[in-house]
C-alpha cells in the first residue's frame, strides 16, 4: 500500500473556516452577505473535493474543485453589481485570498502548497487592513487579525503534518493541541492589545507614535528568528 | 540532539511591522494595535518549552510466528517517560522493509502528557523468513511548531515466519507441542478434569511455542498434508508410573490429560489415532478416525480401569501385556508414549519399539522434585533415562507439572 500524502484534514478545514469567518465578521463593515454566501458554497465544494481526494477519489475531487472555482467569479460578480464601492475594494483581496488558501490545502499540488496558503492568507489580511482603513472597530480589527493568523497557522500545520504522516495516519490529537495553543495566544494578544489601547493611543501625537513605532521595530528585530 | 528551528513564525514580524506602518500612514491607530498582535505571536515560540524525546516504545504482535501470508496486527504503544508535555509528536514505525502494510498506518500523531501513553495499530502481511523491526522515527515539535527534534526509538521486535511445508519423513512432521496443560486442577480423586477445546483454524504447518504457552492453546501438531499417519497413544499406567510429589497429582493423571489433548490434535489433522494403556490391564483401541471413534477413546480414558486414579496392587503381567501390544501394532503405526519415566523398563520398551520399526516419540511430565535427597536422586535418574532415549534417536518432549511453567520443550540431545 503506497502512502498518500495530503494536508491533515481537520486543520485544513479549520484554516478555510477561519478565513471565511474573518470575511464574515468584516461583513459588519460593509454589507455584502450574498456574495459571501456564494463564496462559502464554493469553498465548501472545494472542501468536499478535498475529502474525496484523501479517500482516493481524485476524479470526484477534481470535479468538486472545478465547481467551487466557478462559484468564485460568481461571487465576485455579485459583489461588483450589488455591493458598494467600499465593499468591493475591501472584499476583493479577501475573497480571492480565501479561494487561493482553499486550493493550497485542498491540495492542488502534491501534499499541499505552503505558498498558496501564504498568499491566500495575505489576501485575507489585506481585507483586514482595508477594513481598518475604513475605520472598523478595534474589536473587529483584532478578531479578524487573529482569525487570519489562525487560518495561516492551521493551514501551514496541516501541510506539515500531511507531508510527514500521510493521509491514513491519525493525527487528531496533534492538530487539536496545536490549534488550541494558537487560539490561546490569540486571546492573550487581544488582552495585550486592549491593555495598550487603554493608554489612548488615538490621542497621542505623531512624534510619540513614531517613537512607539521605532520601539516596536527594535522589539520585533530582537525577536526575529 | 539539539532542537532545530523551523522558522515558521518568521514572517509574522514583517506582517506586524507592515500593519503598524499602514496604521501609521493612514492614521488608524487600531492597525497599530494589530501590529501588537503580530508581536505577541512573534513571542509565542519563546514562550513554549523546548520539545523533548523522552519516550518509550513497545510493540505487540498479534502473532509473532505467523505462516506465510498471514496478517499480523502490530500494536505500537508510546509512553512519555519525561517530565515535559509533548504536544506535537509524530511517530513513524520501523516496519521491516520487506513486509507490506495492508491495513491502517504505521504513522501516527499524538500529544502526550508526562506519563501518558497512546497506542495505534496497523496490519502487515507476513512473509517467509525472519523480519526484525527497525527503530521508530520520532519528530517532536513544541506547541508553536517553531522548534523540532528528531530521534529514533527502539524496541526489539521480530516476526518469525520460518516454518513451511517440506516433504520429509513422517516423524519429522510429528511434533507434539504441549501447551499449557491444566495439570494443577486435576486431583488424585476420581474425576479427571476436562480438556479445553482444540481450536480449529490453526494453520496445518505450524509450531507455535509462545502462543501455546501464553494463551493456553492446546497441542498443535505439524503434519505433512498428503500422507496421513497412524498414531497410537500409549499411556504408561503401571504401578511405577503412579509417581509424583507428595501433594501433587501423580503422573498418570498428567498422562491421561496429555493423551486427551493429543487425541484431538492428532485426529484433527486427518490422522488415525488409537489408544493403548498398560497397567492394571491392557487397554487397546486400534487406530481409527471419526467422531464415534474419538468418543470411544475419550470414554476409555475416563472409565477404563487401566487409567484409574489409584495404582494397581502388583506389577506382574505387565511384560506379557507389552508383548501383546507389540503384536497388535500395525507396521506403519507410530507410538507416542506418555510416561513419567520413573523406571528403566519403559525406556527399554521404547527402544525396542523404535528398533522394530515403529517410530516412537516420548512425552514425559516431570514429576520429580528437588526438596529431599531422594527426590533429587530420582530427578537425576530420570534425566539419565531421557538421555538414553535421545541416544536411541527418540525425540523426547518434557513438560513440567509445576504451578508456573506448564509449557513443553523438546529436550536437547
Amino acid at each position: 500500500m503506497t502512502v498518500r500524502y495530503a494536508p491533515a484534514q481537520l486543520s485544513s478545514l479549520v484554516s478555510i473556516a477561519a478565513a471565511l469567518g474573518v470575511l464574515g465578521i468584516l461583513n459588519s463593515v460593509a454589507e455584502s452577505l450574498v456574495p459571501l454566501a456564494v463564496l462559502t458554497l464554493g469553498l465548501a465544494s472545494v472542501g468536499i473535493g478535498g475529502f474525496a481526494r484523501r479517500r482516493d477519489y481524485p476524479l470526484v475531487g477534481g470535479v468538486c474543485v472545478l465547481v467551487g472555482a466557478a462559484f468564485v467569479p460568481a461571487a465576485l460578480g455579485l459583489l461588483l453589481t450589488t455591493g458598494s464601492e467600499r465593499a468591493l475594494v475591501m472584499f476583493l483581496p479577501g475573497m480571492l485570498g480565501a479561494f487561493v488558501l482553499s486550493l493550497g490545502v485542498f491540495p492542488i499540488r502534491g501534499s499541499g502548497s505552503r505558498s498558496a496558503v501564504k498568499i491566500g492568507t495575505a489576501g485575507v489580511f489585506f481585507s483586514v487592513l482595508l477594513a481598518g482603513i475604513y475605520e472598523a472597530s478595534l474589536f473587529v480589527i483584532l478578531l479578524t487579525g487573529i482569525g487570519t493568523i489562525l487560518a495561516w497557522d492551521a493551514g501551514d500545520h496541516a501541510i506539515s503534518l500531511g507531508t510527514q504522516m500521510g493521509v491514513e495516519a491519525a493525527t487528531l490529537p496533534v492538530e487539536v493541541t496545536h490549534i488550541a495553543g494558537s487560539a490561546v495566544v490569540g486571546v492573550l494578544a487581544v488582552i495585550v492589545a486592549y491593555g495598550i489601547s487603554s493608554f489612548h493611543v488615538a490621542e497621542v501625537s505623531l512624534g510619540q507614535l513614531i517613537v512607539l513605532l521605532v520601539a516596536l521595530l527594535f522589539l520585533t528585530l530582537a525577536l526575529h528568528d | 540532539m539539539a532542537p532545530m528551528s523551523t522558522r515558521r513564525w518568521r514572517g509574522i514580524v514583517a506582517v506586524a511591522l507592515f500593519a503598524a506602518a499602514v496604521g501609521m500612514l493612514s492614521d488608524r491607530p487600531h492597525l497599530l494595535l494589530l501590529g501588537v498582535v503580530g508581536v505577541v505571536y512573534a513571542t509565542y515560540p519563546q514562550l513554549t518549552r523546548s520539545p523533548g524525546v523522552d519516550l518509550d516504545l513497545e510493540r505487540r504482535l498479534s502473532n509473532p510466528h505467523p505462516s506465510d501470508g498471514e496478517r499480523v496486527e502490530v500494536t505500537v504503544t508510546m509512553t512519555n517517560t519525561g517530565d515535559r508535555f509533548l504536544p506535537d509528536l509524530r511517530v513513524v514505525d520501523g516496519v521491516p522493509p520487506v513486509l507490506r502494510v495492508v491495513d491502517g498506518s504505521p504513522r501516527a500523531g499524538m500529544a502526550l502528557r508526562p506519563g501518558q501513553r497512546t497506542s495505534f495499530t496497523y496490519t502487515v502481511a507476513a512473509k517467509r523468513g525472519t523480519h526484525a523491526f527497525d527503530p521508530a522515527r520520532i519528530v517532536s515539535r513544541d506547541l508553536s511548531g517553531a522548534r523540532e527534534v528528531t530521534a529514533n526509538v527502539e524496541a526489539d521486535t521480530a516476526i518469525d515466519c520460518r516454518y513451511g511445508s517440506d516433504g520429509v519423513g513422517l516423524r519429522e512432521h510429528l511434533r507434539p507441542v504441549l501447551g499449557q496443560i491444566d495439570s494443577n486442577r486435576g486431583g488424585t480423586g476420581t474425576e479427571f478434569h476436562h480438556t479445553r477445546e482444540y481450536r480449529h483454524g490453526d494453520p496445518i504447518n505450524r509450531i507455535d511455542w509462545n502462543r501455546s504457552a501464553r494463551t493456553g492453546d492446546l497441542i498443535t501438531i505439524e503434519f505433512q498434508e498428503e500422507r496421513s499417519a497412524s498414531v497410537v497413544l500409549l499411556v504408561d499406567a503401571r504401578p511405577s508410573a503412579y509417581c509424583g510429589r507428595p501433594d501433587q497429582p501423580h503422573a498418570v493423571v498428567h498422562n491421561v490429560s496429555a493423551a486427551r489433548q493429543l487425541l484431538r490434535a492428532v485426529h484433527s489433522r486427518r490422522n488415525l489415532v488409537g489408544l493403548a494403556g498398560v497397567g492394571r490391564s491392557l487397554c487397546w483401541i486400534p487406530p481409527g478416525a471419526g467422531t464415534d471413534h474419538i468418543e470411544e477413546v475419550e470414554r476409555a480414558l475416563s472409565q477404563h480401569e487401566t487409567f484409574a486414579p489409584t495404582p494397581p496392587p502388583e506389577d506382574d503381567g505387565v511384560e506379557e501385556a507389552f508383548i501383546d501390544l507389540e503384536g497388535r501394532l500395525g507396521n506403519d503405526d507410530q507410538v507416542i508414549v506418555l510416561t513419567p519415566a520413573c523406571d528403566d523398563v519403559i525406556v527399554d520398551w521404547c527402544l525396542r519399539l523404535e528398533a522394530s520399526g515403529h517410530q516412537v516419540t516420548v512425552v514425559s511430565p516431570d514429576v520429580t522434585g528437588g526438596d529431599t535427597a531422594g527426590e533429587r536422586l530420582a530427578s537425576i535418574e530420570r534425566n539419565g533415562r531421557m538421555r538414553a532415549l535421545l541416544r536411541g534417536d527418540i525425540p523426547v518432549y518434557e513438560w513440567s507439572a509445576d504451578e508456573e511453567a506448564t509449557s513443553a520443550s523438546e529436550v536437547a540431545g
